[in-house]
Order: structure tokens, then sequence, then C-alpha cells
């Protein structure tokens, strides 16, 4: 993107960086606690953005691409002005409005039309711009009938889709877009591609954060790729997508199996009948990972499915990999089988995870590693237990 | 449809690259935010009374109903009401300054909780942040105005003749409250972020507010428990602002007791009002210091 012109500049990301704070407030009486056993709080700090670069110049689409984690939401979020940067700065031309979170200024003792009115104003429309553009939003809406009745009696289709409305009228200079055309049946769903259509023509800045890879190559003429906080590319969209899906491509219990045995030197180690019978399919004909998968039973890293299947093929999650490195930890903060094991962590929870509770056996695996640095949360909230992982996560895990 | 591409953007009314998420704060709120600031106010209102019967009506018993209990015991039970100083009416002696204190603390509590209470957007859309504890403020008042009136009409009924002396001082009360309140809520809403334990204090606070201020009883009562201490309890802002209040509705010039309000109120109200302006600017330094992680702290 080398463009001279910088008087099209629209958008600006310079050298972008955030890291959050996982350690929560603590009350009086936590405090008190650590303090008379002597604990310190360690500070947990989360990369969110690692020194971001990019512009995005009069007229362009640009998606924002990667997975959940990868920093797209903390990105937009930073341009739009709701968080503060930690370094770096971010400079932008005109009114940036768009389709974050549509709804989040709706309140349900209002009616339609006052709710169009107070979202309009929140977008930063004035009063002339909203009795403008009024009838449109209404009529791309298609709720004309109940316009004036109480939003909380509408559905919720009804109600994405008047916010929706109002934000694709709401005529900012650069639009943010967050997952476009969650909203609404396919009849809708195509309105609103044929209105960001019409955005694009009108020479309108738009930056599209999605995970449908259709929409992307769809809307956009460009994309920046983030992974981890880093942006690995910036550039054509098809280069950008072919690129992360190969990067980011899940891998298999079979092949996390075996990069961690060849971490640890492929060690040599006896066979036995009941290593070899352990899973129907694991043997030296159905898997090249056969010996790994069998060295790990071995040594207690890894467990299959419970009845005779260790999953070979299954795509493995950051479930998954916790739990096998904690256990080629040595399970450090203690078996989770044992009673009173937890105790360790109970005055010293770092981050708690909505995805994950505290008492289920493999909560100790997903703190310890957090704990040590290894893991941090997808978001603000989650672990992600359930998201793939992928053979650059599992290389930096097993460093 | 074709009626929007009118509307294409000018390249030169673009203006230059800023940083996003930047405002001056009240002011810029009060200057470009004022129909967006009527909105949520409409909105609070409307959310507030939703599916009551009574609906606003409740703005005015809630004060009366307060008014009555502590005028029969105040000024019937405990012999206020008799006294010389109350300015011959014990009545609009309380329920003055029941009404400053009502605002103050509405204001307080308020904006508080303004910042928790639409984390929603806090979240999610980049906008002045001062507008929710100013929305709050405006909100007190629309309550505040009700009791004003109420007030008006019992002392107009009883023979008020105010003199511009009087108009001042009310005006002159009024301000003092609402600077001082906003001041304090625009620190707490900023630390309730973080601690709701802000929350509590201002809940707590209030309640002591109430009996730190000659609302209830006249000042010269204290002097005799208070000693020389008497000089915090005229130089504490609300004193003087309550004062301002009891003068503006009962210090007639024709009036013999001078006694009704502490001695040098005008000294007093304009120290009030310089501490006010102060606790109102740092009220804005300290919520602009902690906003920018308000978020990501919600």
């Amino acid at each position: 993107m080398d463009k001279q012109n910088n008087s099209d500049v629209m958008l600006k990301v310079d050298n972008v960086s955030k890291t959050f704070s996982l350690t929560h407030n603590v009350s009086l009486k936590d405090s008190f606690v650590r303090l008379v056993k002597g604990k310190r709080v360690q500070k947990k700090e989360f990369k969110a953005l690692n020194h971001v670069s990019f512009e995005v110049h009069k007229g362009e689409s640009v998606g924002l691409i990667g997975r959940n984690g990868s920093g797209k939401s903390t990105l937009l979020k930073l341009i739009s002005g709701v968080m503060n940067i930690d370094e770096g700065q971010i400079l932008a031309r005109g009114r940036i409005a768009g389709l974050i979170e549509v709804g989040a200024g709706f309140h349900p003792d209002l009616t339609g039309r006052e709710n169009v009115y107070l979202n309009g104003a929140i977008l930063g429309m004035t009063k002339e711009q909203i009795d403008d553009k009024f009838e449109q939003i209404v009529a791309f809406s298609e709720i004309e009938k109940f316009i004036d009745t109480e939003v909380r009696f509408y559905s919720s289709g009804m109600f994405l889709r008047l916010a929706f409305s109002v934000a694709v009228f709401s005529d900012p200079d650069v639009f943010l877009i967050d997952e476009i055309l969650a909203v609404g049946d396919q009849p809708f769903k195509e309105k609103c591609m044929k209105r960001i259509r019409e955005l694009q023509d009108e020479g309108k800045t738009l930056v599209i954060v999605s995970h449908s890879e259709e929409q992307i190559r769809k809307v956009c003429d460009r994309c920046v790729w983030l992974s981890h906080g880093n942006l690995m590319y910036d550039g054509d969209v098809e280069t950008a997508l072919t690129d992360m899906n190969e990067f980011e491509e899940g891998i298999t219990r079979g092949y996390m199996a075996q990069m961690i045995y060849e971490s640890k030197g492929s060690p040599k180690f006896e066979l036995s009948k009941e290593l070899t019978n352990a899973y129907e399919d694991v043997s030296e004909k159905l898997t090249p990972y056969a010996k790994a998968i069998w060295w790990l039973k071995s040594e207690g890293i890894a467990n299959g499915y419970g009845n005779g299947f260790f999953g070979t093929d299954d795509l493995a999650n950051r479930m998954t990999a916790s739990i096998m490195i904690y256990n080629m930890l040595g399970k450090p903060a203690g078996d989770e089988n044992k009673k009173g094991a937890k105790a360790d962590f109970d005055n010293e929870i770092l981050t708690t995870y909505a995805d994950i509770t505290p008492s289920t056996p493999n909560a100790n695996a997903v703190w310890y590693l957090t704990k040590i640095g290894k893991l941090g949360p997808v978001d603000g909230y989650n672990f992600g237990k359930s998201e793939l992982i992928n053979k650059n996560d599992m290389e930096k895990l097993l460093k | 449809m074709a009626k929007t591409t009118n509307n294409t953007i000018a390249d030169s009314n673009l203006g230059e690259l800023k940083a996003p998420g930047r405002s001056k704060g009240l002011i810029d709120v009060v200057l470009h935010y004022r129909y967006l600031l009527n909105l949520i106010v409409k909105k609070e209102m409307k959310a507030r009374y939703r599916g009551s019967f009574l609906g606003r009506i409740w703005t005015y018993i809630k004060p009366l109903t307060q008014f009555l209990i502590y005028f029969f015991f105040f000024g019937v039970v405990f012999g206020m009401k008799a006294r010389s100083d109350v300015g011959g009416n014990f009545a609009v002696f309380q329920f003055s300054g029941l009404c400053a204190i009502n605002l103050f603390v509405e204001v307080w509590r308020n904006a508080t909780t303004s910042i928790r209470a639409n984390a929603a957007l806090v979240q999610k859309i980049y906008l002045p942040r001062e507008l929710f504890p100013l929305s709050a403020w405006r909100v007190a008042f629309s309550h505040f105005i009700p009791q004003v009136i109420i007030l008006l009409s019992a002392c107009l009924f009883t023979g008020w003749h105010p003199t511009i002396k009087n108009i001042i001082a009310i005006l002159f009360g009024i301000t003092i409250i609402s600077i001082f309140a906003l001041g304090l809520g625009l620190i707490f809403a900023g630390i309730n972020v973080f601690f709701q334990d802000a929350e509590n204090f201002v809940d707590l606070f209030g309640m002591v507010a109430t009996w730190a201020t000659p609302v209830l009883y006249h000042w010269s009562l204290l002097k005799q428990f208070l000693g020389p201490l008497i000089n915090v309890y005229f130089a504490w802002p609300l004193t003087a602002a309550c004062e301002l209040m009891h003068y503006g509705f009962l210090q007639y010039p024709y009036f013999d007791n001078q006694n009704i309000v502490i001695p040098h109120i005008w000294r007093y109200g304009l120290i009030a009002l310089l501490f006010s302006i102060i606790v109102c600017i740092l009220g804005q330094i300290i919520f602009r210091k902690l906003e920018g992680k308000f978020a990501q702290e919600l």
C-alpha cells in the first residue's frame, strides 16, 4: 500500500499496541488474606495488539480478518475511540461510526420512532439529518406498522432490523462494520448487502470485520490479517484468506501428540500389549502418529475418549492442548482428582473465565497455564476452550 | 434510495486527521451534544415511570411525604415551629432546605451510577462520557422543579413578596448545589466503574449530608456543641447553599429577625461557590483520567 498521496488517507493506524491487564480488582478481604499469607498479586498481562500499522484510503473497503482473539475487535474499539491506545496512535478523518454492536443504544421502553432518533443521535446524526432519513430508515427496516410501538414488543428480528437500518443510514465518513449480516433472514441480508454496495458507490470508506470469507470476498478490496495481535499480512484479499487458512488451520489430536512427542526428543520406550491395544483407532498401520500416542499414554499425558478411541483425526482445541501440556509438565498445581489440590488457586485465581467452571477437572490446567503465561483468554472473558489450535500456537506452547 | 447519493461527502469537508475518542469534556457535551443529551434525559424519564399508574405524580408524593414526617416531628413534636428564628414559617424553612438537599443527593447519586447504568453504550460506541453524569443531573432537576413549584405556591399563598435580593439568593444557592453535586458526581462516577464501593459511599454520605446541613433544624442549635468548629460547618458548601435558600424564601427586608440565616451569608456563599467550582474542575480532571479505562473495566 504505497500510495504516496497522503491527503486521501481516511484512517491511519500507526504502530498501535494494546495490553490488557488480567488482574482483577481485589476486595479488601482478598488483599488482607494475601497480606497475611504473604502472597503477592502477580501482574498478568495479555497483549491484544502488537505494533500494528496500516492505512485506509478514501473509498476503500478493508476487511479485518483473523480468528477469535486475534485482536480484530480490540482494533475496532480503538478505532472507534471506545478504548484508549497504550502505544502508537490512530488518526482518522471525519466522523467514524458504524455497525458495531448494533442496537447498543436501543431502549425497550421507547417506541421504534423514539429509538430511531435516540440511536441516530448516538451515532452522531443531527436532528435534521434524522428527520431527513427517517422515512428511508423505516422503509428499510420494513416495520412501518410498528414504528410507534414500544420496542419491547418487537421480535428480536424486528429489533435488529431497525437497529441495523439506523446504523446503515447514519452516514459517517468512516464506516466500521463488525460481523455484518448476522442479522435477519436471507432477503434482509441481501438488502443489507445492496445497501453496503451503495455506500461503496458513494465513495464511503469501510472497515469490515467478518468471519465469513464469502462476505469478505464480496465486499472488500483489501484485507488486513491479524493473528494474536500481530499484523500478518496487508494486501490482496485472496492472498490474505489463503495465507490465513493455511496458517490458522487447526491441527489434529494425532498431530498434536506427534508434536509433543518430538518436542521431548522422541524418547524410546517399552511398548506393551496393553499400550498397543489401548485405542481402536491407533495402530502403526492406521496412523503415522501411533508411536507418539502410545508414548503419551504410557506417560499419562494424554487420554482418549474413554472407551477405546483416541480420536486421532479429530481437531485439537485449546482445552485439549492445555490438558496435555499441563500433564506433560507433571501437573504442577496438583492432580485435579486429588482432594484439596485446587487450594493453591483459591486465593489467587488470576483470571476467571466465563467458559471454565472452577470445579471441573480441567480447570487446574487452564489456570496453571494462564498463571505461567502460556495461555491467555481469547477475549476479555473467555478462555476459548473449544477454539481450534494451530501449528504455530502449539509450537509456542511447547517452547 | 437515489436520494442518498446527494449526500456524498465533499472531500474538503472532512478536515484534518485526528485521534478518535477525544472530547473536550463537559464543554463539548454542552456545545455539541445537546440534542443527544435531551434525548437521553427523555429516555431516562420515560424508563423511570414506565408501568407506573401514578407516573410522574410520584415526584410530588415522595418529597411531600418526607416533608410531612419531618415537619410533624421537628416542627410540632420537638417544637421548632415555635422558634422565632425560623422566619415565622417553619414549613417553608424546612421544605426549602429539603428541596436543596434532595437535589444535591439525587444529582450526586444518579451521576455516580450513570456510567455503570449505561455500560452497554460506554463499551460499544464512543460518546463524550460526561453525557451520562450530565443527563443524570438533568433528570434530578426535573424532579427538583416540581418541588420548587410546590414551595413557590406555598410561599405565594402565604403572602411572599420577594425582592431581587431574595431571588438572587435562591438562584445562588441552586447554582452552588448544581456545581458541587455535579463535580462530586463526576469524581464518583469515575471511581464507581472500578470500585462499586463509591455507590455505597454516596448513599451513606447522602444521609449524613441531610444532618450536616441546617435543613431540619436551625443552625444556632449546633453552636453550643461545635464551639469553634462551627466555622467549618459554615464553610461546608451545602450549609451556605441551604442558608441561601432560607434567605431567599424567608428573609424579608421588613423582618426584624436577622438570625434566620448564618452570619456573613453572602461571603460564605461566595466561598462555597468557589469551592464548588474547584470541585467541579477537579471532577472533570479525575473523570477524564479514569475514562480511558471505562470500556475495558465495565
